[in-house]
């Protein structure tokens, strides 16, 4: 431990190189794992608005919002079912909203998923009898306060600002209206509205016994809806599998480093092992160094990973989540280790006797 | 040549695996421009291929197809424009088909598909005549495909495909190219009310010899409440690209300087290492071409085999995976980041050829060598 330690203090430019890799590889990751959180928690704050309801979905919608269309007579159902508490419509459809001020300036419209709904939840306030529940990712966006109108739609329908809530962003921000008003705001002008009394989804509110799905609905928890977005699935798979690319890249980065310098100091290990230290005590120092490199690359690339993304445009959808932070910290730790120990085989074979040429 | 060559034979294990990783980045870095080509041209793909040299969208829409929404009337205002040859409605809308019993997503495009609501090219079959035929336009990163002659039932009509449009996609579904008619019956049954369907955008063709850019400028003066782009502004303007353009920038801006600073420390180690041989070389008069060019020689090597390796598996990963992504890899986009990769990896080289440079042959008078 002391002599790995000793090393790195005397001759740190020799561990430059392959710290300077390694960090550039975590903030490789770290921009990755922001890209990873950025796009699934941006597209599912509102249904994660609705954590601890079910959802019904027509049966043949496969869990797709925009696919579902449940009628009147089968909410009725649902609400005399066992164990149901409440039941409220969800429906959407994307659109514009802007302020009077901004006029038709494009620049000063935003695209906007506009929500109509009946069932207050522990993020979303009860439905307000006029006006609208705005997220407050689009109150950045557009400077708007609570009291002043926002313009919906083709129509631009004035609809004051009641509360604001937070993380219920879905790809675009979100604006929540009750079911009432939000037909009257989209009317005939909507081509994508379902019919009048019916809604795309149903959000029940259910005791712990659970709902029995009536014939042709669907029912499903928030994490299946999730999960049954092709998108976010998509995009997950996808990047998870570049980062473990990219943790692969670090481990031979590491290895090759290690390799190179087991080589160049065949003749001090050779000399060690005379003077009496095994393959264990090799392997601990280069164990401790691969530790230490990467516990600066660590930090180092972290740190360097926000300066970079505080000068990237803020509409990117880049979110670095801290439990990222720790699991892309152990992965280049456990790396870094798996990495340094390739060399064992090459340490194992050195002949003491080497010392004396 | 030869010390090179004999260099990487000897030492193999440790060339394999510096290829190894610059054939990883290559493998991220084509992966990645596979993977955004498709979304883009699944996302971009109907508006270029599309007839009309400009489009028209309702003012609050954001340049935004899926967002427009203009009353049909609008396209017999826009006609009288001078400099429009013809203009049309155009209704975009996500729908669910049925399909061989199964339902499945697509966007139907409604409107003249002989006109301006229809791509420019057809590459199978004809255009429709009847409300019951369609164009088909596959996106690239959808799993459904249709052929020439399949039916799918969309709102209780059976819809005949009789032309195919490639990459002309919308949304990154598979589109249908549909009468207007066809359109607002699906829309009326979908709303279960009976109504003057709107169109989503008007679609405009411009005389011979107009200029788009003056045709645009004059519907927007003349027009009241309408946001006119020409297609090549209509294309940039589309929601989703500019963001995944950027994202998919910084990711490739990333590997590069990554396959820069891996294949430049490996060299430098390297150089460093094998010093007093080198210093050894130059003593018994190697002249300093003669120990550069080993090193140059290493790199096109371990970069060149390491694309390489990278390009084949990227291909056959795609190749593999194309009902997932649907992504190809262009000739061009290998060859431009193959070449990106070996440019990159000479400059990263430039560490270890100042080292071999600064050696001076006097060194091998001393003990060990000299210090470089």
């Amino acid at each position: 431990m002391n002599l790995a330690i000793k090393e790195l203090r005397r001759t740190p430019g020799r561990f430059l190189p392959v710290t300077s890799a390694m960090t550039l590889l975590v903030v490789l990751l770290t921009v990755l794992g922001g890209f990873l959180d950025g796009l699934e928690l941006s597209q599912t704050g509102s249904y994660r608005a609705h954590e601890g309801k079910s959802w019904a979905f027509s049966a043949p919608s496969e869990l797709q919002v925009r696919r579902s269309v449940i009628d009147a007579n089968t909410r009725a159902e649902l609400t005399d079912s066992e164990g149901v508490i409440a039941v409220g419509q969800l429906s959407q459809v994307t659109t514009t909203a802007g302020t009077e001020e901004a006029g038709l300036d494009a620049d000063a419209l935003r695209d906007v998923v506009f929500l109509g709904y009946e069932l207050a939840t522990g993020v979303l306030p009860e439905p307000p009898v006029e006006g609208v529940v705005v997220d407050q990712a689009l109150s950045d966006l557009l400077a708007i306060d609570i009291g002043d109108d926002l313009l919906i739609g083709p129509n631009a329908e004035p609809l004051e600002i009641t509360a604001f809530v937070n993380d219920v962003s879905q790809g675009s921000p979100t604006v929540w209206a009750s079911t009432e008003s939000w037909r009257a705001v989209l009317g005939v002008m909507a081509t994508d509205l379902p019919p009048e009394g019916a809604s795309q989804v149903l959000i029940i509110e259910a005791d712990s016994s659970g709902v029995l799905a009536p014939a042709g609905v669907q029912i499903a928890d928030t994490d299946e809806v999730i999960g049954a977005l092709a998108t976010v699935q998509q995009q997950s798979s996808t990047f998870s599998g570049i980062i473990g690319v990219t943790f692969v890249v670090t481990l031979i980065v590491v290895a090759l480093f290690f390799a190179l310098l087991t080589l160049e100091r065949i003749l001090q290990y050779a000399v060690l092992k005379a003077i009496g230290a095994n393959t264990r005590d090799l392997l601990k120092t280069l164990v401790t160094q691969a530790a230490a490199i990467s516990t600066v690359a660590v930090v180092v690339g972290i740190a360097l990973s926000f300066i970079f993304i505080a000068f990237l445009p803020p509409d990117l959808p880049l979110r670095i989540e801290p439990y990222r932070l720790v699991v892309i910290a152990i992965g280049t730790l456990v790396t870094a280790l798996l990495g340094s120990l390739f060399t064992f085989r090459r340490i194992n074979r050195i002949d003491p006797a080497e010392a004396i040429g | 040549m030869f010390i090179a060559l004999r260099e990487i034979r000897r030492a193999a294990g440790r060339f394999s695996l510096l290829i190894g990783a610059v054939a990883l980045l290559v493998l991220l870095l084509l992966f990645f421009q596979a993977v955004a080509g498709s979304l883009t041209l699944g996302l971009t793909g109907g508006t270029e291929q599309s007839s009309s040299d400009i489009w028209v969208y309702d003012a609050r829409a954001r340049n935004n197809p899926a967002v427009s929404v203009l009353p049909v009337g609008v396209a017999n205002a826009v006609t009288e424009v001078e400099g429009v040859a013809v203009a049309g409605p155009i209704g975009l809308s996500v729908f669910v088909a049925t399909f061989e019993g199964a339902e499945v997503e697509v966007v139907i495009l409604g409107g003249d598909p002989g006109g301006p609501a229809g791509p420019v090219e057809i590459s199978q079959g004809d255009r429709p005549t009847a409300p019951n035929e369609a164009i088909f336009s596959v996106a690239s990163l959808a799993g459904e495909g249709f052929e020439l002659g399949d039916q799918i039932e969309l709102a209780g009509q059976a819809i005949t495909i009789v032309g195919v449009a490639d990459d002309a996609a919308f949304n990154v579904l598979p589109t249908f190219y549909v009468a207007f008619e066809t359109y607002a019956a699906a829309v009326t049954d979908r709303a279960g009310s009976q109504f003057e369907v709107p169109a989503s955008i008007i679609g405009v063709q411009v005389d011979d010899g107009a200029d788009p850019n003056v045709v645009t400028s004059a519907i927007e003066t003349q027009v009241s409440g309408v946001t006119a782009l020409t297609r090549p502004d209509a294309v940039n303007a589309l929601p989703g690209v500019g963001t995944i353009t950027q994202s998919f920038n910084i990711l490739y801006l990333l590997l590069y300087i990554v396959v820069t600073i891996v294949t430049g420390v490996f060299f430098l180690i390297l150089t460093v290492q094998k010093a007093q041989s080198l210093v050894l070389l130059r003593a018994i008069g190697a002249p300093k071409l003669d120990v550069i060019k080993p090193v140059l020689i290493e790199v096109i090597f371990v970069v060149g085999a390491g694309s390489l390796v990278g390009s084949v598996v990227a291909w056959g990963l795609l190749r593999l995976s194309r009902d997932v992504f649907g992504a190809q890899l262009g000739a061009s986009t290998i060859t431009v980041s193959v070449g990106a990769v070996v440019i990159l990896g000479l400059l990263a080289s430039v560490g270890a050829l100042r080292r071999v440079l600064a050696i001076d042959p006097l060194g091998a008078t001393r003990k060990g060598g000299i210090q470089v």
